[in-house]
C-alpha cells in the first residue's frame, strides 16, 4: 500500500497535478486497497485543519502582509542603508540586512523573496550586474523561515507533535539565523572586493542611523512584543500571530498612515488563499500519513535506518543528505507534512534532542527552497530578474554553500541551537 | 487577477452558465472569508484582552475561532484553484507542447475533480449522520465543522470541471509567487 502511494503521489506530481491533490488521490487509492471506510477522509481531513496552533499560519501571513502595505518596507531600508550602505558592496549589504529586518515579521521566504526582489533589485542591477543582485535577493529571502516567526517551524511544531513547542523552535533559530546573515555579509564583501564592485550610499552618521531608528522603532517593537510574549508564555504562538495582525493594522492606520481600510479585504483573501495552500496539503496528508501507519511503514523505517547506523550523527547525515535530495524535488511544505511524523520520532529513539532535530530539519528544506530543480524562491527571483534557473543557481551557489556550512556547524555543534531556548527556559 | 473583483470568465457561449455559477460560488466564497478571518483576529485578540485586562475569559472563544478557521481555510481551497495558487512540479509539464500541456492539464483536473466529489459525498453523508451531535460550547451541531469541508469538496469540484471543460485558469503570478 505504501508504494502505490507513494506511486500515484509522485506519478501524478510529476504530471502536473498539484501536491495537494496529488496527495488526495493517493490517500483515496490508499483507502481503496484497504478495509478502512471511506468516511474517514472527511473526518481526518477536518481534525487535521481543527488545530488552534494553526491558526498562527494566516495570522503571520496577515502580518506580513499589511506591514508591507504600511510601507514598512522602505523604512527597514532606509535603516539598513544608514548601516551598512557604504560599506563596499553597500546595496548588497542593505539587502541582507532588509531580509534580517523583514523576517522578524514574515515568516515565509517566498513572499519575502517577492518583496525584496521587486524593491531593491532595480537598484542592485545598476552596480553589480543581474546575477550577483538576484542571488542576494534570494538569499536574503531565505532568511525568512529561519528568523522568527516562521510558518516553517510552525508547520514543522504542529507535525511533530507535543515534543517540541513553536516559541522554542523560534528561540532555536536565532543565534543561526544570525551567524547565518553574518557570514552571508562576508561572502558579499569578499565578492565585492574581488569584483571592486563601486562604493555606493551616504557617508556613515550615527545621527542618521539614530534618526532611521527612531523611524523604524515601532516596526521592530512588534517582534520583540510578540516573540517575546510568546517565548514568556505571555500567550500562545497563536495568540501572539493575532496580536501581531492588530499591532500592524494599528501601525498602518495611525503611524505610517499608508493603509486604508478599503485594503482589508484584498488582504484577507489573498492571506486566506496562500494559506490555504498549506491548509490543503494538511487536510489531505494527514489521511496519506494515518494510511502509512496502517502499514507500519515508521517501524519499517526505524528498522531499516538502525540496521546502517546506531550512531545520531550518521543518522543526522543520512536525514540530511535524504532532505537535500527531497528539497530538490519537493515543495517544501509537503516534505514536513509528511516525512516529520516519520522522521522526528525515530531521532528522538536515536537519542537526539526534538528541538537540535527540528531546526536542522527546518534549515536543510530552507535551503532546499534554492536548489534546483523545484527551488520556490529560485522561482520567485527567476520570474522578477529574467534570469533563467539554471544561471540563477549558479549565482546562488556560494549562498548555498554558506547555508550548507552552516547546518554541518549546527549538527556538530548543537549548543549553537540549544543554548539560547534553554537560556530561556523553553528548550 | 484582483482576488476580490470576480467576474464570470465568459459571458456567452454554451459554458456561459458554469462561468456565472463558478463566480458566483467564488464571490459568495470570498465575501465569507472576509468575515471569518476577520472574526478570528477579533476573537482570539479580545481573548487575550480580555485575560489580562479584566481577568476574565470568553468561554466559546476557543471553539468559535477553530470553527472559523476551518471554514476560511476550505472555502479558500477551491479559490486557490481559480488563482492557480495550487503549488504543482512543473518540471516535466513545462517541457511538453503546448498542446499536450492542455491535454495532461485537463486529464489531471479530471482525476482531481473525481477526488473532490468523493470528499464532498463523504463528507456530506457523515455531517448529515452526526447532525445531532452538539458542540461543547455552543448549541450548535458539531457538523458544522464538517460543513466547510463538504463546500469545499462541491466547489472545488466546480472549479475542476471548468478546467476540464475551457483549459486551466487564468494564474495569478504574484500570489503564486506568494506562497510559503
Amino acid at each position: 500500500m505504501t508504494l502505490l502511494m507513494f506511486a500515484i503521489f509522485m506519478g501524478l506530481g510529476v504530471l502536473g497535478m498539484p501536491l495537494a491533490f496529488s496527495l488526495g488521490m493517493a490517500a483515496v487509492a490508499g483507502l481503496f486497497v484497504s478495509d478502512v471506510d471511506f468516511n474517514l477522509l472527511p473526518s481526518r481531513m477536518m481534525n487535521a485543519v481543527n488545530a488552534f496552533p494553526l491558526m498562527s499560519i494566516p495570522f503571520f501571513i496577515l502580518a506580513g502582509e499589511l506591514m508591507l502595505k504600511a510601507g514598512m518596507m522602505e523604512r527597514i531600508i532606509d535603516l539598513a542603508n544608514a548601516v551598512v550602505g557604504r560599506v563596499r558592496g553597500g546595496l548588497a549589504h542593505v539587502t541582507m540586512l532588509a531580509g534580517l529586518g523583514l523576517s522578524t515579521v514574515s515568516g515565509a521566504a517566498v513572499a519575502d523573496a517577492s518583496a525584496l526582489g521587486s524593491t531593491l533589485m532595480p537598484s542592485l542591477e545598476k552596480h553589480y550586474g543581474k546575477g550577483f543582485s538576484a542571488a542576494v535577493c534570494a538569499a536574503a529571502a531565505n532568511l525568512g523561515p529561519i528568523i522568527p516567526p516562521s510558518g516553517a517551524m510552525i508547520v514543522y511544531a504542529f507535525m511533530a507533535g507535543p515534543t517540541v513547542s513553536v516559541g522554542a523552535l523560534f528561540m532555536a533559530g536565532i543565534v543561526p539565523g544570525l551567524i547565518l546573515v553574518t557570514s552571508m555579509m562576508i561572502l558579499v564583501w569578499i565578492i565585492a572586493k574581488k569584483r571592486n564592485y563601486p562604493l555606493t550610499g551616504d557617508a556613515f552618521s550615527l545621527r542618521r542611523i539614530a534618526h532611521e531608528l527612531r523611524r523604524s522603532f515601532l516596526i521592530f517593537l512588534m517582534p520583540v512584543v510578540v516573540i517575546g510574549g510568546i517565548i514568556v508564555g505571555a500567550f500562545t504562538a497563536t495568540e501572539g500571530s493575532a496580536i501581531a495582525v492588530v499591532f500592524a493594522l494599528l501601525i498602518g492606520i495611525f503611524v505610517t498612515q499608508q493603509l486604508k481600510l478599503a485594503d482589508l479585504p484584498e488582504a484577507l483573501v489573498r492571506t486566506a488563499i496562500t494559506s490555504s495552500v498549506v491548509g490543503a496539503m494538511i487536510a489531505f496528508a494527514s489521511v496519506v500519513t494515518y494510511m502509512l501507519t496502517i502499514d507500519r511503514l515508521p517501524l519499517h523505517m526505524t528498522n531499516l535506518l538502525q540496521s546502517i547506523t546506531t550512531d545520531p550523527l550518521m543518522f543526522m547525515v543520512i536525514v540530511a543528505l535524504a532532505l537535500f535530495v527531497v528539497g530538490m524535488f519537493l515543495e517544501s511544505n509537503a516534505a514536513y507534512i509528511m516525512l516529520v511524523p516519520l522522521l522526528h520520532p525515530i531521532a528522538i529513539k536515536y537519542g537526539i534532542d526534538p528541538l537540535h532535530f527540528g531546526f536542522l530539519f527546518v534549515l536543510n528544506l530552507v535551503i532546499g527552497m534554492l536548489t534546483p530543480p523545484v527551488g520556490v524562491v529560485l522561482f520567485v527571483i527567476c520570474g522578477l530578474s529574467g534570469l533563467k534557473l539554471g544561471e540563477l543557481s549558479w549565482h546562488v551557489a556560494p549562498f548555498v554553500a554558506v547555508m550548507y556550512a552552516l547546518l554541518f556547524l549546527c549538527m556538530l555543534f548543537p549548543s549553537i541551537v540549544l543554548t539560547l531556548p534553554r537560556l530561556m527556559g523553553v528548550g | 487577477m484582483d482576488v476580490l473583483h470576480i467576474r464570470p470568465v465568459r459571458r456567452e457561449g454554451p459554458l456561459a452558465p458554469l462561468a456565472w455559477v463558478v463566480a458566483a460560488f467564488d464571490f459568495a466564497a470570498a465575501w465569507l472569508i472576509v468575515i471569518l478571518l476577520s472574526t478570528m483576529v477579533v476573537v482570539v485578540t479580545a481573548q487575550v484582552t480580555l485575560r489580562y485586562g479584566l481577568n476574565s475569559s470568553i468561554g466559546w472563544a476557543d471553539e468559535v475561532s477553530r470553527l472559523t478557521f476551518i471554514w476560511t481555510m476550505f472555502l479558500a481551497i477551491p479559490l486557490g484553484v481559480r488563482a492557480g495558487a495550487h503549488i504543482g512540479i512543473e518540471l516535466v509539464t513545462d517541457r511538453l507542447p503546448q498542446y499536450l500541456r492542455g491535454i495532461l492539464q485537463r486529464l489531471m483536473a479530471l482525476l482531481a475533480m473525481g477526488m473532490m466529489l468523493l470528499v464532498a459525498w463523504q463528507t456530506t453523508v457523515l455531517a448529515a449522520d452526526q447532525w445531532d451531535e452538539m458542540m461543547s460550547s455552543l448549541r450548535f451541531s458539531s457538523s458544522w465543522f464538517l460543513v466547510p469541508v463538504a463546500v469545499c469538496g462541491w466547489h472545488g469540484a466546480l472549479h475542476l470541471l471548468w478546467i476540464v471543460l475551457a483549459g486551466p485558469p487564468l494564474r495569478d503570478e504574484t500570489l503564486a509567487q506568494e506562497l510559503a
